[in-house]
């Protein structure tokens, strides 16, 4: 009784600590996972940033004023006058 | 052995002291050192057209911080080394800044000579840096050494704030000491004046303060989080323990603006406003098939990119959704559509405006000259308020007022736009005769060009009242018939008239299209008592296209013009260029080319149904 009882009282001592360590353990890997989250979403914001810097970048180019005036001064196009349109009707 | 448990049992004693006794209160400090709150701020989403094109987007920027004390240390004991090294005398014991010396050679001159060359670079390149400094952040040239100077006691200041990142990392790459930055973000609005009322802006806490901005600032903003983290010794978030609010980010919103006929609109006003040396003006393109607000601008504008350059606060005002006025002659067509609505006249009557003069009174009705009896479409060509006063006073009062309501007279129209007025619409019943009069030729009741704008639509619609939004319409939403589809196709062959050769508005005629519209004159009422201005008037003109299958609306009006003289001249051409691009624009096909009639010929001109749509 006595015996047994301290087994189990050693079995349990070992159990604690080894309970204890895997905490540790956990909560580091926790961390390593939580700096990868935050990491990742760094990566995210800085994607999501580049692509707002890139659309305003597309938007500037593709402004209207510059093809309008690209299309007339470089490849000198013009707009139809009137008698010059046809309307194909389906 | 004894000793050894003695320890042992001191130090238990001491952990069962700490961890029972003591344990709240130095968790409490613990968590004073390590635990911080820190917010995710959420991206505020894009304002975007029609098209998918951005009108207001959030990039991110530097601010440039610096801590005075550290740069300018660092300054001048290049400085110092400099001049140290260039008198020769203490070469020993200064070591230069970046000086690589190999160890085992002794003092020899050339080594000097050496070391005075590497002090020198340092200190140049280190000027170098001062002054790209100065040249990426804006400052002038050599004003950096004195601001640090002045700030000196401070810990920190902001050298420059919401730089390009270009220009913050050309300024980070120097690695000065003391230099760092911090991550922000800024509103751009690409359209700048063209659609500043409209988009509006944000303060500088990135909160809206005008125009969409402020009206789905909820909705743009999203909601920031907020999470309950354990922080190294480096400030670096290691663990979160708590996540205390959940980031939303915030949503784009789509608007129903096509930016491209948006910023034709702004440009072709503003010229038009600049020629005439006019107060104001403002326009708005509808697509009379949906609501949709194509493009609403307003000179005097602002750019909503530069807050401080906003001077004067009329400049934020919305005109074209914030400001009422009488509207003149562009109501007469809504008479007569009113008229023929409750059957007191067919389309084909003609009206005796003879002698050009109606009196009530003191107060009376007159045209510019005698038109005798003329038909509906005469009587808007020539714009005669003796002919659209007679159509008004055919009318019961009430039918008048009804159909006026119909049309959202008198009530706020909704769009989405901040500020928005309802206009002024008085009850039928305190109607007198001369108010009846009145209001058949546009006088004695209020309304925002939106509105006007909006009560033409169902010419243009087939009779049918879409509700107008400034946000896309992406389901068909359902109109309210407020006239027949007859007396809608009626009226826009009346309005035809006034722009051909010879009408009011042979200034709006768009090659290629068919157009039906309104001149309109309204001269502005003094105030109570004091009649109206013989010199200050508000000029319009409005009107649909293409005329044969109508589906856009522009509306378009100019105040206090100094110059030219009716509605014909000053607001008609702004109308026939913006109009003509928005059509092409929109692929909207022609329907009066010079080779298109035999091509229609097997449909006979008076189609009895066209498709409503």
């Amino acid at each position: 009784m006595k015996f047994t009882s301290a087994i189990g009282l050693m079995v349990l001592y070992f159990l604690v600590i080894g309970l204890a360590l895997l905490v540790i353990v956990n909560r580091q890997h926790s961390r390593t996972l939580f700096t990868d989250v935050r990491n990742l979403e760094q990566k995210r914001d800085d994607g999501s940033d580049k692509w707002a810097r890139l659309r305003l970048e597309q938007s500037t180019r593709l402004n209207q004023v510059r093809v309008d005036t690209r299309a007339k001064q470089e490849l000198g196009m013009q707009k139809p006058s009137a008698d010059e349109i046809r309307v194909i009707h389906e | 052995m004894l000793g050894l448990l003695l320890v042992i049992g001191v130090l238990l004693l001491r952990a069962v002291y700490l961890e029972v006794f003591q344990q709240e209160d130095l968790q409490k400090k613990a968590d004073i050192r390590q635990l911080r709150d820190v917010v995710v701020p959420a991206y505020r989403g894009m304002i975007l057209d029609r098209n998918g094109e951005p009108m207001a987007i959030s990039t991110p920027v530097e601010s440039i911080k610096c801590e005075p004390k550290k740069l300018l240390a660092a300054y001048e004991k290049l400085r110092h080394d400099n001049e140290v090294a260039r008198q020769g005398t203490g070469a020993a014991v200064t070591k230069p800044a970046e000086g690589q010396q190999d160890a085992a050679a002794g003092k020899s001159a050339a080594e000097q000579q050496q070391a005075r060359d590497t002090a020198a670079g340092a200190f140049t390149r280190m000027e170098g840096a001062l002054h790209t400094v100065e040249q990426q952040t804006g400052l002038a040239e050599g004003e950096l050494l004195p601001r640090l100077e002045k700030d000196k006691d401070k810990s920190s200041v902001y050298l420059a704030r919401y730089l390009p990142l270009e220009n913050a990392s050309a300024v980070l790459d120097l690695e000065l000491p003391g230099v760092s930055s911090e991550r922000d973000y800024r509103r751009y609005y690409p359209q700048v004046d063209a659609a500043g009322h409209v988009v509006g802006m944000t303060d500088s806490d990135g909160k809206g303060i005008e125009g969409v901005e402020k009206v789905r600032n909820d909705m743009l903003a999203g909601k920031p989080g907020k999470i309950r983290g354990i922080i190294d010794g480096q400030k670096r978030l290691v663990e979160q323990v708590d996540q205390l609010s959940e980031m939303q980010p915030g949503q784009d919103v789509q608007l129903s603006i096509d930016q491209r006929i948006q910023y034709l609109a702004y440009k072709e006003l503003l010229t038009r406003v600049y020629e005439l040396n006019a107060k104001a003006g403002s326009l708005v393109v509808l697509d009379a098939h949906t609501g949709e607000i194509l493009a609403m601008v307003n000179v005097p504008s602002f750019n909503p990119n530069n807050r401080k350059g906003v001077v004067d606060w009329h400049q934020l005002r919305n005109r074209a959704a914030t400001d009422k006025a009488e509207p003149g002659s562009t109501l007469k067509p809504l008479t007569i559509a009113a008229a023929l609505e409750s059957r007191v006249i067919g389309p084909d009557v003609e009206i005796n405006t003879s002698p050009g003069r109606i009196n009530f009174g003191k107060y009376v009705v007159k045209d510019h000259r005698d038109y005798g009896s003329i038909s509906l479409p005469t009587l808007l060509a020539k714009s005669s308020n003796v002919g659209a006063s007679r159509v008004a006073l055919l009318m019961n009062p009430r039918d008048h007022w009804m159909f006026l309501k119909r049309l959202g007279f008198g009530r706020v129209p909704d769009a989405g736009v901040s500020g928005e007025t309802a206009g002024e619409l008085r009850d039928y019943a305190s109607w007198g005769q001369v108010d009846r009069a009145a209001h058949g030729y546009g006088y004695g009741l209020s309304v925002s060009l939106l509105q006007m704008a909006h009560a033409y639509a169902p010419f243009a619609a087939g009779g049918l009242l879409m509700p107008v939004s400034i946000y896309k319409v992406d389901q068909p939403v359902t109109g309210q018939r407020v006239m027949s589809e007859k007396t809608a196709r009626d009226v826009v062959r009346m309005m035809e008239a006034v722009v051909h050769k010879g009408g009011t508005g042979e200034a709006a005629m768009v090659e290629g299209y068919r157009v039906a519209g309104k001149t309109g004159t309204a001269y502005k009422h003094l105030g109570k008592g004091k009649g109206y201005s013989t010199d200050r008037y508000m000029t319009s003109f409005i009107g649909v296209a293409p005329a044969s299958r109508p589906r856009l609306v522009v509306a378009v009006q100019i105040d206090e013009p100094k110059v030219d003289d009716s509605g014909g001249k000053a607001a008609a051409p702004v109308f026939s260029k913006v109009m003509g691009e928005a059509l092409r624009l929109l692929d909207i096909p022609p329907d009066n080319l010079p080779g298109l009639k035999q091509a229609t010929q097997p449909q006979p001109p008076a189609t009895p149904v066209q498709g409503a749509t």
